[in-house]
Formats: structure tokens, C-alpha cells, sequence
């Protein structure tokens, strides 16, 4: 007797595999059982890249910024791992949208399946839930600001609002304790949900499974699990891994500057939660709660709703006219918010002032020599300024934290305008764009101008 | 038979029972907790500047630093104030955007201010512009003594066309 027999005799695991393997299908092979494995797949991927970005985590507001920056910078592959971990999300949501689509066409929440696509739903505010306190975790600027929009609009909601920000941030604003808990909620608290919805899931269709069994005259007719669907299973993982691997790739995710009460930043969210960011925009006042809570709650009860909805019983857009209907103005609603979010960005140069403040300094850049051939003149040598309206750089209080360097960086390129004309032309600030750079310019500052107020 | 049916359901319910008692009391404990000891401030009058130190008539800003209470942690928070003027009296203003919380900040050479998550615009006496704020920004509760410029750091309850005091 073997060990394999051995073992066998007392765990049972081939007739386990075995029983799997040959479990017959009583719908057939089908695609929309791919993307799902594929979805399970990218859940696993997740967790395991989240467990090793939490492996050099520490959430609290002295540390995480530090300890993400070492991940990215000193751990293996730290920077790759957390692009995974991010770019994950985003195709979670894209393929969780595509499974969703394929069972509207074609009305799989029929026959008892209703259950399954109310799952979805959940499991799709779920990855919500993931993705918002997910964002805090890095406490960088873009995190702190976007997610202080967030328990703002928690806040603003009628009657429980503020006792439930006050609960989310562990107290009046964002702290430490809001870190903790959003970090216990993001990798104990929801995936313990979601792998009870798991749970759940493959209990219903176990249980359609066999009361559709029963209906089968011939068990022996169907196609079985392999390698007939694990075959569409693997190979739809693939494609999707695949992506996932290249996206992080090539579009590596990077730090902000580290979140300062201080400085001002242009926030911005995830892009699928940009409609709803202009959103906001529209709706002044109390209206407010029209963006924040009526319009995504509208929406939210139509996608529970719709296999109650369908009354059709076939397959097709043709039976469920206007479920179509509905859906397409949706997504066109959802589309043309995103679009004008990012074409209202790209004509006011955000993107512009964004890497502005996420500049590093050019170490390579000679500051002593530019100073010399082009500040010295009106800054003077000890950069106290010579002229009546040039700044102080050698006080300390010209460098209060709520003057940030992008501020300096755009007047060294641009110049400063002399908008009201008191000034005589040889004592304006000139542009120095056709000079330097905008990253030689953050090192004169860094290196030059900051260290006068220490001498 | 009987019996041993009316002993299973009074089990089943006093079970359920404490299973929900045990996570209602959590959820209520945690919440309650959090509202004790979560980042909070006492409410002392915090130095802004010297009065001679602020330019008469010239909206600013300026960083404010008192000692709170972080969880475990005691340290000295730092806020934006802007200082505005009303009949040349230094009135000073939270920096937090009366939308959504967002920081606030004057646009340098322009005379008024702008919030950049969402793009509201206030004047030098703090009113809205444009953009999405429902109001202006908040006062917070300002004095001079002995040539200093005090206020008090207080949060107001986002959106609503009213400043109310959390």
C-alpha cells in the first residue's frame, strides 16, 4: 500500500477531486462561470498581495506614510506587489460590471438564481467598502483630503450623519484611530464578508445544482466540470491575471507627499468613483444630499431590483426594452459625468499642478551657480532680498508650512506678475521656464533657499 | 416529543438572543469608545500672531498649533487659519471648506480664496463665490489680547446653509 492509498483511506481526497472533476453540468459549459472563476481569482490575488504590503505596514499617522514609502523603496518588489494590490480593484470592479452585463443579457437571475445576482450587488458595494478604506491607507495627501470627503458626506446625512462620521473616524476628524479601523476593516473586517458571501454563493448554487440534477433523465449525456468549463476557467484567469500583471507593469502606482493638515491639495478620487465627484459639484446646499445619497441610492435599488423587474424569461435585449433602456442611461449618465470630471481637470491644469506637487528635487542641478548668475542680484547673498518687494528667504516665517513649494516652483517659471504696475520693469520677478525646470527649481528651493533661514 | 420540541426553540431563542445582545453591545461599546477617546481637542484659546504682525486690511493666512489627543498619541496638531477683515477688525476663519471638509486656501495675489477638491470660490468677507459651498466660511470664535490675536479651533457639521458647532 502505497502513501497515496494511505493517505487516502483516511482523508477520502480522491474521490473528493475525482467527484469534482466529473461533477456534471447540468446548463452546460458556459462563459459567465469563467469570468466568476476569474473574479475568485483576482479576490486570492488580492489577498495575497494585500498580505504582503501588510507585512511592512503600520497604521498610524506618524508611520504609515514612511512604511509604504519603505515598501515601495526597500522591500522586493514592494513597488510591483502594491501596483498589483491597486490595479487589482480596479479590474475586480471591470470584471464584477462584465459578469453583471452577461446575466442581464442573458436573465440568469431567472430560475431561482435571483439570490445570486443580489450577492453580486453586495459583493459590488463591498469592493466599495474595499476600495474606500483602502484609499486612506497610504496617508498621503490625495488620501487624507479624499477620504475627508468622504466622512463628510457620511456626516451630512440627515438625523445619524454626525454619530456615524464620528464612529468611522474614531472621533471629531481623521486620526490614528481612523487608520486602525479602516486597516482592520480593509483586511480582517471585508474579507471575512466576502468570503461568507462565498459561502453563501456556492451554497445556492449547489443547492439549484442538485434540484436541476434531479430533472435530468440522463446524468451521463452532460458535460462534465473537467476539463470542459475548467478549461474556460483557467483560460479567462489567464487572460485577466495577464492584464492585471502588465497593467501593473507599466503603470506603476506611485506615493504622494505625505498627508499635511496644512497644505492644501487638489484631491481627487478613484477614476469609477469620478462621476460621482462632479456629481457633488452640481448640488449646492442641502441639495447636496441629492449627489450624495438620492441619486447612487436610486441607482443602487434599480440593480437589486432588476431580477424582480425582468418579467421577460427570455435571454436578449429585445424582451426587457425598458430595463435596457434604463441601464443604458445609467451607464451614459455615469460615462459623460466621468468625462466632463477629467475634461474639466485637463483644461484648469490639474494634472499639470499635480506633478508639481509630487516634483522631486534634481540632486544633479547646480544651485550655487544659478543662484549666482540669476538670483543674486535682487535676492542678495544671504537671500534676505535687496529690492523693497522681494521676499525674506532667510526668515524663518516665510517658510510657515501653508506656503508650499508649489507656490515657489510656479513663480521661479512663471515669474510673478506685476499686475497692478508698481513696480519698475529691472525689479520684477522674471519666468525661468526656457532655463530650468520645474524639477531644478524644487532643488534651488530645497537646497538653496530653504537653508538661508537656518544660517 | 413535545417537550423536547419546546426545549430546542427556547434554546434556539435565548441563543439567538445573546448572539445578538453580544454584537449590538459591541457595535455600542466600540461606537461609544471611539466618541470618548477619539481625537479630540480642549477648547482653549490657541495664539494666532501679534496683531502688529498682520497687515491691516490684507486677508492671510496663518498656522495654528495646539495639543490633542490622537488616539494614543498626545502631540501638537497644526491647522490653516485665514484671517479676514471685517471694518479693519481681524476676523479669523477655519480653513476647513463649509462643503466637504476640504482645505481652503488663499489664491496668492488675487484677493480671495479657493478650495480645490471641488472648486468653491470665496470673496475676502468669506461669502461664496461660486461653486458648490452651501455658506460661507465658518467664523471661529476670535479675541485680542495684549496685542495677540487669539481664536478658539472649533469643527462645523459640513454642508447646510447654517454653522453649527460639532
Amino acid at each position: 500500500m502505497g502513501f497515496g492509498d494511505w493517505l487516502d483511506s483516511r482523508v477520502g481526497h480522491r474521490s473528493a477531486v475525482a467527484g469534482s472533476c466529473q461533477r456534471p453540468l447540468p446548463d452546460g459549459v458556459s462563459w459567465i462561470r469563467a469570468l466568476v472563476f476569474a473574479l475568485v481569482v483576482l479576490f486570492v490575488f488580492e489577498g495575497l498581495t494585500g498580505f504582503l504590503l501588510s507585512l511592512s505596514y503600520s497604521p498610524s499617522t506618524e508611520a504609515a506614510h514612511a512604511s509604504v514609502d519603505y515598501t515601495l523603496n526597500e522591500t522586493l518588489f514592494g513597488g510591483y506587489v502594491r501596483s498589483l494590490h491597486f490595479h487589482g480593484s480596479s479590474l475586480v470592479l471591470v470584471l464584477i460590471t462584465m459578469i453583471g452585463l452577461c446575466c442581464f443579457y442573458q436573465g440568469a437571475y431567472r430560475g431561482g438564481n435571483e439570490f445570486s445576482w443580489i450577492l453580486g450587488i453586495i459583493l459590488l458595494n463591498l469592493i466599495f467598502g474595499y476600495t474606500i478604506t483602502g484609499f486612506l491607507l497610504p496617508w498621503d495627501q490625495n488620501a487624507l483630503w479624499g477620504t475627508k470627503v468622504r466622512t463628510s458626506i457620511m456626516g451630512s446625512t440627515p438625523m445619524v450623519g454626525p454619530m456615524v462620521q464620528n464612529v468611522v473616524q474614531g472621533g471629531d476628524d481623521i486620526g490614528n484611530l481612523t487608520l486602525t479601523r479602516f486597516y482592520t476593516a480593509h483586511f480582517f473586517v471585508l474579507p471575512l464578508v466576502t468570503f461568507g458571501i462565498y459561502v453563501l454563493y456556492r451554497g445556492i448554487k449547489n443547492h439549484l445544482w442538485k434540484k436541476k440534477m434531479g430533472e435530468v433523465s440522463d446524468p451521463n449525456s452532460l458535460p462534465v466540470y473537467w476539463p470542459f468549463q475548467a478549461s474556460r476557467d483557467i483560460m479567462v484567469s489567464c487572460i485577466f491575471v495577464g492584464i492585471l500583471f502588465g497593467m501593473a507593469y507599466f503603470y506603476p502606482i506611485h506615493l504622494g507627499p505625505k498627508a499635511d493638515p496644512l497644505l492644501s491639495y487638489p484631491a481627487r478620487p478613484e477614476w469609477f468613483f469620478r462621476w460621482l465627484y462632479q456629481l457633488l459639484k452640481y448640488f449646492e446646499g442641502s441639495a447636496q444630499i441629492i449627489g450624495t445619497l438620492v441619486i447612487p441610492g436610486i441607482i443602487g435599488t434599480i440593480l437589486f431590483l432588476i431580477p424582480f423587474a425582468d418579467r421577460s424569461g427570455r435571454s436578449g435585449f429585445a424582451g426587457k426594452k425598458t430595463l435596457t433602456t434604463l441601464l443604458l442611461f445609467i451607464a451614459l449618465f455615469c460615462t459623460s459625468l466621468t468625462a466632463i470630471a477629467f475634461y474639466h481637470d485637463l483644461e484648469t491644469g490639474h494634472f499639470e499642478e499635480v506633478a508639481l506637487w509630487e516634483m522631486e528635487a534634481d540632486t544633479e542641478f547646480d544651485v550655487d551657480g544659478f543662484y549666482k548668475s540669476e538670483c543674486f542680484e535682487c535676492h542678495g547673498r544671504k537671500g534676505s532680498g535687496l529690492l523693497d518687494k522681494t521676499p525674506d528667504f532667510s526668515d524663518p516665517d516665510y517658510w510657515s508650512p501653508s506656503r508650499p513649494d508649489v507656490l515657489l516652483i510656479k513663480a521661479i517659471l512663471n515669474g510673478v506678475p506685476d499686475e497692478k504696475d508698481e513696480l519698475p520693469e529691472d525689479e520684477e520677478m522674471p519666468a525661468y521656464e526656457d532655463q530650468i525646470n520645474a524639477a531644478q527649481a524644487k532643488a534651488l528651493i530645497d537646497f538653496k533657499l530653504k537653508p538661508f533661514a537656518s544660517e | 416529543m413535545e417537550r423536547r420540541g419546546f426545549v430546542q426553540s427556547i434554546s434556539a431563542l435565548i441563543g439567538s438572543m445573546l448572539l445578538a445582545v453580544a454584537g449590538l453591545g459591541t457595535v455600542l461599546i466600540q461606537g461609544v469608545a471611539s466618541i470618548l477617546n477619539g481625537k479630540s481637542q480642549e477648547g482653549d484659546w490657541i495664539p494666532v500672531d501679534h496683531i502688529d504682525r498682520i497687515l491691516p486690511g490684507k486677508p492671510t493666512e496663518r498656522t495654528i498649533s495646539y495639543l490633542t489627543k490622537d488616539g494614543w498619541e498626545e502631540k501638537n496638531d497644526r491647522q490653516k487659519v485665514l484671517i479676514l477683515f471685517e471694518e479693519s477688525e481681524p476676523v479669523v476663519y477655519s480653513s476647513s471648506c463649509p462643503h466637504l471638509d476640504c482645505p481652503v486656501s488663499l489664491i496668492p495675489d488675487e484677493e480671495r480664496f479657493v478650495c480645490k477638491c471641488h472648486m468653491s470660490y470665496f470673496d475676502v468677507q468669506g461669502k461664496v463665490m461660486e461653486g458648490p459651498s452651501p455658506r460661507g466660511l465658518d467664523p471661529l470664535p476670535t479675541k485680542i489680547e495684549d496685542g495677540v490675536l487669539y481664536c478658539r479651533w472649533v469643527r462645523f457639521q459640513s454642508g447646510g446653509s447654517k454653522s453649527v458647532e460639532i
